[in-house]
């Protein structure tokens, strides 16, 4: 029990539970457990073991590997920033829940063995269900609904799996899983569903947007990142990752290039990120695995930095749509800033953090000799510039102006904003600050003269490309019809078909009513058992023996 | 002490002038009891008597049988004279406001002769040897229980008597021409002659016509479905202590009968399984139960009710007498002694609550929780006894009626013998509804007193006992039922 | 003389001491004491189990080889514990519930709920089948009056489906089957049962319906109609005895029956996929009918029938995982449903809110109750870190030890729908704003104290769930 000061997911819980105690002091607790839980981690040394027995199960709650410390750095750091953030936000349980999801995504990173793993993996399911759910309206009651609902079945999928590995093996510590056992294709697909992975990629543009403008920072991420985690972990080098991987890229591409909604835009870019992160996974060599987790670590940052400025848009102006917006630069200078910093860390500029990390995934699969994917790396590179670095920031901040009433946000909204930009200039002018955090040893250099000028290449074509189209890029209201399609209007077909069913059943059985039954019987009774008929019945009896008995003599 | 089988018998019969003479009623009613007490007394001592030593004989007269008329004291006569005896005893000590209140004054002596020579015949007939004597009692029965229906305070009283009458001479009609046929086959009319003439004889067809005069005769007198007409009116119109009496005893007698001949009598022929009559008799004993439970459930007259629920029941034991095994009729003997038990005491309470009424309905029994709640408690258990749960004496019965069943892999009679007892709850459940949960909205009074009290928790109580304790019950009828199948009686 | 024994007339005196003081004006504190010992004298009995394990009182001998025996083995001590811990619990609630919801024949109630407990605590003990069917009946009968509690129209109307149902199948399926094993075997005893030799597969696949069928307060569809009839009596009364009480005895009837009776004649039976179908049919359909239901009683009524056939599956599979999953889940589903019931008691009584529609915002007014209620929701749907995720992960591995997908399906398809049905009730206190979230009214301190200690040892006992699984891995039946 003692042990349990050395892990950091405790402070998280004790500062949720401090915040549903004393909701006025939220935003001090919020910050002062997030720091603690740092500051634990910083401090403990790595290779902590942590044993707890449950359900008569050795379980292994906690152990540091590079890996893991890697990612719980960034996801403390985003939860930080995201919390200072989320200072002005009024729902103060909002921000109990967050720190509950926080906590659940590092007990899953932090996890040895997979009981322990399912166990968070649901509390993150739940808890950050929670956190849709506390915008309190019905766009985010419906969303969340969905999202938990589709969590559920992944956690199900992911359980049957477990069920089946620990059937064969008795043995349930985390570590490779090759995919040659049909539970280990259940664990994969539930793995894979919280990763984003078609076809279940939906639901994260379908939930994350329905957050608030603060939580929607939190939102993204921690399930998709955990899952990549996790991934690495156990399936890495299956090349059937490397496709899903592409068809994650370009998916989002289009689909974000279709989307009005901005924070809808950048869910999509997301799916795209996370498909960078599932191919470098696929291909499983030591470069692209620290490629992923160079890229995860950065996509945090970034993506985070993205979701703040389009936060603070919705804050101020109130507006989520695109042909809302525009021409925001003039009123919130600082804003658009952070913003064209975050959209060009996406993008992958040089010297920024993108830069360093996607590079190393696209270089991995160069060096494999696998051609074609480099090709639709390289494509999938352009196209990121295309929906996420240009558009975002050219429709939300230029094009067209709308004349709104706006302003910078308040000063709490800015800081973080200036210091994940500041992040992500830094790491992409010191990229080693990030190598050391990385699992393998690096000897990887991206500042090749070479590296830069294709990459500037690759940028200033799309950005031509961009404003070459930009009158069919031009944003209308459109609902993007994806594969939410069916569950989510043809159930209702359904439930007519039954409804009908049941009626038709329940008629018939109105129709046998007893009275028909009732007067036959009441008949039977009183014609028949009365005391006449029975003496006639004695002397038809009596008769008819009393004939046979005289045929027979 | 070797005098007491015909003592039994004769005693009230003693007692009959000494009540015609003094009419007055009081004086008729101490004589009643004291032949009812001293009745009950020798039975007692009679059956100790049998169950220690064995069967007894008394010749009446001197003369041996055949030619003269014996009388036959064994286990089987002594459960039923028990059981007679003590229903007798039970009826009459409460019966004296009822039968002020009911029957007209100037017949008052006349209902207790008609009484005690019932008593006679009851005797008689389960004690005696002979068959052809069997008919003589079975006709004092009959003609006194004709008078005693007659007596009812309703319009409908003499009608129901009147049809009683008619289909009780048919059946004795027929009973008749039974005994007369094996008279013919076999020149005897001792019972133990007869058993052995009959296992000799050769043109069974003759045995055959014999039995099914006798089932219908006897059936007439038992109430099997479809024969049951007349005990509908009759429980209903008569006095009330009347059916009280009847629904213990008549029946029974009816059920005796049949022991003696069908597994005494007939006993090495096996009839029933000789001219597969069991088969046909079970179906339409089956049949009989579900319509009989299905009309019980529809009546609004308790009376009525309680007498359609008797039918079924009497069908139940006739079931699980035909079916020839130990625990068949271990089940239709426990069946007999439990069911009188429980049918008495539920008449006796309505009789007592409703004394001086004429019909009574359903509705007369809404609010009895509030006003008498002791008398409510036994009312349930009684019910509850009706419906087979277990603690009650009725769950034993159905026990061995199940168990009887499933030996015999009647697989479709066990499924309808389980449902009518479903349906028995819904009747019953009437009761208990009116009971618990109606307001009482004319006002009357329930009339009680309060040593009727003591009659009612007695009977409650030997229903729970004989629903734990069954070796006096269980005990004595497993073992009536061994000597039947494996050995002589 | 036996503790057991002593537990019993204890009761029986206790009742009939209640009976004698029904006309003075409050017999609850008498009632909660009675509970507290009874759950007193169960502590000791387990901390002496030792020593009663396996002894026999018997009372009376009725027939020839039936008699009414008492005894104690290892399922009857994890009964005996969960049901007397929370009898005394709801006893607590139940004296301030009674009082804010103007019932005024309250003694009724103390009178027959302590009968109705004297019933359980009877089918506990019992060591034969025929035993178990005497008390079986007295628990139908002694739960009527109190389900029957306000005698409105209506009320009696759904209290005479309830009796008719109960009563009716035990009596048409029940008694036949206990004869025919009688019949079949000679014994009907649990602790010396005779073996089947030489039956027919067909035979016993038959008496084994019958026996389902005829428990119906283990509420197997379609015999499960009195459960949510039965909805209509004070909460108390919902809680102990339909979700704690009468629907456990009747799957702890069937547990005994299927693990000692049949044991091992049935391992070897092929046919037991009808009942796995059966059962899994009960689990589908009442999830599918609980997500329309809107009282929040008549939800959790049909969640609970969907419950105890998780209960019945990991029985009939006979794996040794799986029994150990269903008396896990025995345990833990009694804890996460009575808090459940509690709650929304609580919710009804403060509140008068009887609907999930009007559930809107509760959290901001009552949040220990719907603290609690969230705790219970999560046990039911299985999720970690709540104990019934411990049942469900048992159960899982035993229906995949042994290959049965259809029920592993089945078992998950009813998780999501628990989801739908529960998530909504969760999301509707906290998230959504209603008429009540302004309101003065609190949530009562009497009433939530027993709920909230309930469900802290409800959570408490996911941390120290090892003891309580290896206690149940002793337990000799997993061959």
């Amino acid at each position: 029990m003692i042990d349990l000061i050395s892990y950091p997911v405790v402070y998280l819980v004790l500062g949720a539970v401090a915040i549903f105690l004393r909701p006025k002091f939220a935003n001090t607790i919020g910050m002062l457990s997030i720091i603690s839980s740092m500051l634990c981690l910083l401090i403990v040394s790595d290779s902590q073991v942590l044993n707890y027995q449950i359900m008569s199960f050795d379980n292994v709650f906690y152990e540091i590997s590079d890996l893991s410390f890697l990612f719980c750095v960034v996801f403390l750091t985003i939860g930080l920033f995201g919390k200072i953030f989320s200072v002005y936000r009024e729902n103060s349980s909002e921000k109990g829940y967050v720190l509950l999801y926080i906590a659940s995504a590092l007990g899953v990173v932090l996890s040895g063995d997979f009981l322990t793993l399912y166990v968070f993996w649901e509390a993150m399911a739940i808890t950050s269900t929670f956190v849709i759910w506390s915008t309190k309206n019905q766009l985010s009651l419906d969303s969340g609904n969905r999202y938990i609902i589709l969590h559920l079945i992944g956690g199900l999928i992911l359980l049957v799996g477990l069920i089946g590995l620990y059937g064969q093996t008795y043995d349930l510590t985390i570590r490779e899983i090759s995919l040659n056992t049909w539970y280990s294709w259940f664990i994969l697909i539930g793995l894979l569903l919280n990763a984003g992975a078609p076809p279940f990629s939906q639901w994260i543009p379908d939930a994350y947007p329905e957050g608030s403008y603060s939580s929607s920072v939190f939102l993204s991420a921690y399930t998709t990142k955990t899952a990549v985690y996790v991934l690495i972990v156990t399936f890495a080098g299956n090349s059937i990752l490397i496709y899903i991987g592409i068809y994650m890229i370009l998916y989002g591409i289009v689909y974000a290039l279709l989307e009005n909604d901005i924070r809808r835009i950048l869910s999509y870019s997301i799916v795209n990120q996370v498909g960078f992160m599932i191919v470098g996974i696929g291909i499983g060599t030591e470069l692209a695995i620290n490629g992923t987790s160079a890229h995860a670590f950065s996509h945090i940052i970034y993506k985070g930095l993205l979701l703040m400025s389009a936060g603070s848009v919705l804050y101020v102006t109130g507006k989520r749509k695109c042909t809302d917006v525009g021409g925001l630069y003039k009123t919130m200078p600082i804003t658009a800033a952070c913003g064209i910093i975050g959209a060009f860390a996406i993008s992958a500029f040089p010297f920024t953090s993108g830069f360093i990390s996607k590079s190393m995934i696209v270089e991995s699969s160069y060096i494999e000799g696998l051609e074609i994917i480099w090709y639709f790396l390289l494509i999938g590179s352009a196209g990121v510039f295309l929906h996420a670095g240009i558009k975002f920031p050219w429709f939300v901040f230029f094009h067209r102006d709308r004349k709104l009433e706006a302003t910078d946000p308040p000063i709490f909204m800015i800081v973080p904003m200036v210091s994940l930009s500041f992040i992500c200039i830094i790491l992409g002018i010191f990229p080693n600050l990030l190598y050391i955090l990385l699992p393998y040893s690096v000897d990887y250099i991206p500042y090749t003269g070479n590296h830069i000028v294709s990459q500037l290449h690759l940028l200033l074509f799309s950005g031509l490309a961009f404003f070459m189209a930009l009158k069919y890029l031009e944003r209308t209201l459109t609902i993007t019809l994806d594969i939410d399609y069916l569950y989510r209007r043809k159930y209702t077909f359904i439930k007519i078909i039954f409804s009908k069913i049941v009626s038709y059943f329940v008629s018939i059985i109105e129709h046998f009513k007893h009275t028909k039954i009732n007067k036959n019987l009441y008949l039977i009774e009183n014609t028949l058992l009365n005391q006449s008929s029975i003496s006639i019945m004695l002397s038809v009896i009596t008769t008819i023996i009393i004939l046979v008995f005289l045929l027979n003599i | 002490m070797s005098q007491i089988p015909v003592l039994i018998i004769i005693l009230p019969l003693l007692f009959v002038p000494i009540v015609i003479l003094m009419r007055m009623f009081k004086v008729s009613y101490l004589i009643v009891v004291l032949s009812s007490v001293l009745n009950f007394i020798l039975i007692t001592i009679l059956t100790l008597d049998v169950f220690t030593n064995g069967a007894v004989f008394y010749e009446l007269g001197g003369w041996p049988a055949p030619i003269g008329i014996r009388l036959n004291a064994d286990m089987l006569s002594c459960l039923f004279l028990m059981l007679i005896g003590f229903m007798n005893l039970v009826c009459v000590i409460s019966c004296k406001e009822i039968v002020e209140k009911t029957v007209s004054s100037s017949k008052v002596y006349l209902f207790y002769t008609a009484w005690l020579l019932c008593n006679t015949g009851f005797t008689g007939i389960i004690l005696t040897d002979d068959i052809f004597n069997m008919f003589v009692f079975l006709e004092i029965s009959s003609l006194s229980s004709y008078f005693l229906i007659s007596q009812g305070n309703q319009k409908k009283s003499t009608f129901a008597a009147l049809q009683y009458l008619f289909i009780g001479s048919i059946g004795a009609i027929f009973v008749l021409f039974a005994i007369g046929l094996l008279y013919m086959i076999t020149g005897t009319l001792n019972m133990q002659d007869l058993t052995k003439q009959l296992a000799v004889v050769e043109e069974k067809q003759i045995v055959l016509f014999a039995i099914v005069f006798l089932l219908v005769g006897v059936g007439v007198k038992s109430a099997l479905f479809p024969l049951h007409g007349w005990l509908i009116k009759t429980y209903a119109y008569s006095p009330s202590i009347v059916t009280t009496y009847f629904s213990g005893t008549s029946t029974k007698i009816g059920i005796y009968i049949f022991f003696r001949v069908f597994l005494d009598i007939l006993n090495d022929i096996g009839p029933l399984t000789l001219f597969s009559l069991s088969d046909i008799l079970i179906a339409l004993s089956s049949i009989g139960v579900v319509l009989i439970t299905y009309y019980a459930i529809k009546q609004t007259d308790i009376k009525k009710m309680l007498a359609y629920s008797s039918v079924g029941q009497l069908s139940y034991i006739f079931i699980a007498m035909i079916l020839y095994i130990p625990d068949g009729i271990t089940a239709s003997l426990v069946h007999v002694i439990n069911h009188s038990i429980i049918k008495t005491s539920l008449f006796l309470t309505l009789t007592l609550l409703f004394i001086s009424k004429k019909e009574v309905l359903l509705t007369d029994l809404a609010g009895l929780s509030t006003k008498q709640p002791i008398i409510t408690s036994c009312f349930l258990v009684m019910s509850l006894a009706l419906v087979g749960l277990p603690l009650t004496a009725g769950f034993i019965s159905k026990w061995y009626l199940i168990l009887s069943l499933i030996q015999s892999k009647y697989w479709m009679f066990t499924s309808i013998v389980v449902l009518t007892s479903f349906m028995t709850l819904f009747y019953v459940w009437k009761m208990i509804d009116q009971v618990y949960f109606k307001e009482n909205s004319n006002g009357e009074m329930f009339e009680l007193k309060k040593h009727q009290f003591i009659p009612i928790a007695f009977l409650t109580l030997l229903i729970i006992y004989l629903g734990v304790e069954t070796s006096l019950t269980v005990g004595v009828s497993q073992s009536i039922a061994y000597d039947i199948i494996y050995g002589v009686i | 003389m036996s503790l057991i024994l002593i537990h019993l007339i204890f009761l029986t005196l206790s009742l009939v001491m209640l009976y004698i003081l029904r006309h003075k004006s409050n017999i609850n504190k008498y009632h909660n004491f009675i509970s507290f010992f009874s759950f007193v004298i169960s502590s000791s009995i387990f901390l002496k189990r030792d020593l009663l394990l396996g002894t026999k009182v018997e009372l009376i001998e009725v027939f020839d080889k039936v008699s009414i025996t008492f005894y104690l083995d290892e399922i009857g001590i994890v009964f005996l514990l969960v049901s007397n811990f929370l009898w005394f619990l709801t006893s607590l609630y139940a004296s301030r519930y009674l009082v804010l919801n103007d019932y005024n024949n309250q003694n009724i109630f103390y009178i027959f709920f302590l009968f109705a407990m004297l019933a359980t605590n009877g089918i506990i003990y019992s060591e034969n089948l025929f035993t178990i069917f005497i008390f079986y009946e007295i628990l139908t009968l002694s739960t009527y009056p109190l389900v029957t509690l306000k005698k409105n129209e209506d009320i009696l109307k759904s209290g005479k489906k309830y009796l008719f149902i109960l009563l009716g199948t035990s009596v048409i399926f029940l008694l036949p089957a206990i004869i025919i094993t009688y019949s079949l075997t000679g014994s009907i005893s649990f602790s010396d049962p005779i073996p089947f030799s030489g039956v027919s597969e067909i035979i016993l696949i038959f008496t084994m319906l019958l026996f389902i069928f005829g428990t119906a307060k283990s509420a197997v569809m379609p015999f499960h109609k009195w459960l949510p009839s039965a909805m209509v009596a004070p909460t108390p009364v919902s809680a102990l005895l339909h979700a704690v009480a009468v629907v456990k005895s009747g799957v702890y009837i069937l547990t005994k029956i299927f693990l000692l009776i049949y044991g091992s004649s049935i391992s070897f039976m092929t046919s037991m996929q009808v009942f796995v179908v059966l059962i899994c049919y009960t689990i589908v359909a009442s999830s599918v009918i609980a997500l329309r239901q809107d009282s929040i009683k008549l939800r959790l009524a049909y969640s609970t029938i969907g419950q105890l056939s998780y209960i019945l599956l990991g029985v009939i599979i006979l794996a040794p995982l799986s029994i150990l999953a269903a008396l896990l889940h025995f345990i833990f589903h009694a804890f996460g449903k009575i808090v459940l019931f509690l709650s929304a008691g609580i919710f009804a009584t403060n509140f008068k809110v009887k609907n999930v529609s009007e559930m809107d915002g509760l959290a901001t007014i009552a949040p220990f109750t719907c603290f609690s209620m969230t705790v219970g929701a999560l046990i039911m749907i299985g999720l970690p870190p709540t104990i019934g995720f411990i049942s469900k992960w048992y159960l899982l591995l035993g229906l995949s030890s042994s290959e049965e997908y259809l029920a592993i399906s089945v078992i998950i398809i009813s998780t999501l729908l628990n989801a739908g049905y529960y998530l909504p009730m969760i999301y509707r206190v906290y998230f959504n704003d209603g008429a009540t979230t302004n309101s003065e009214i609190r949530e009562d301190v009497y009433l939530v104290t027993p709920v909230f200690l309930v469900t802290l040892v409800g959570v408490m006992m996911f941390f120290f769930s090892t003891p309580i699984v290896s206690f149940i891995q002793q337990i000799g039946y997993m061959q």
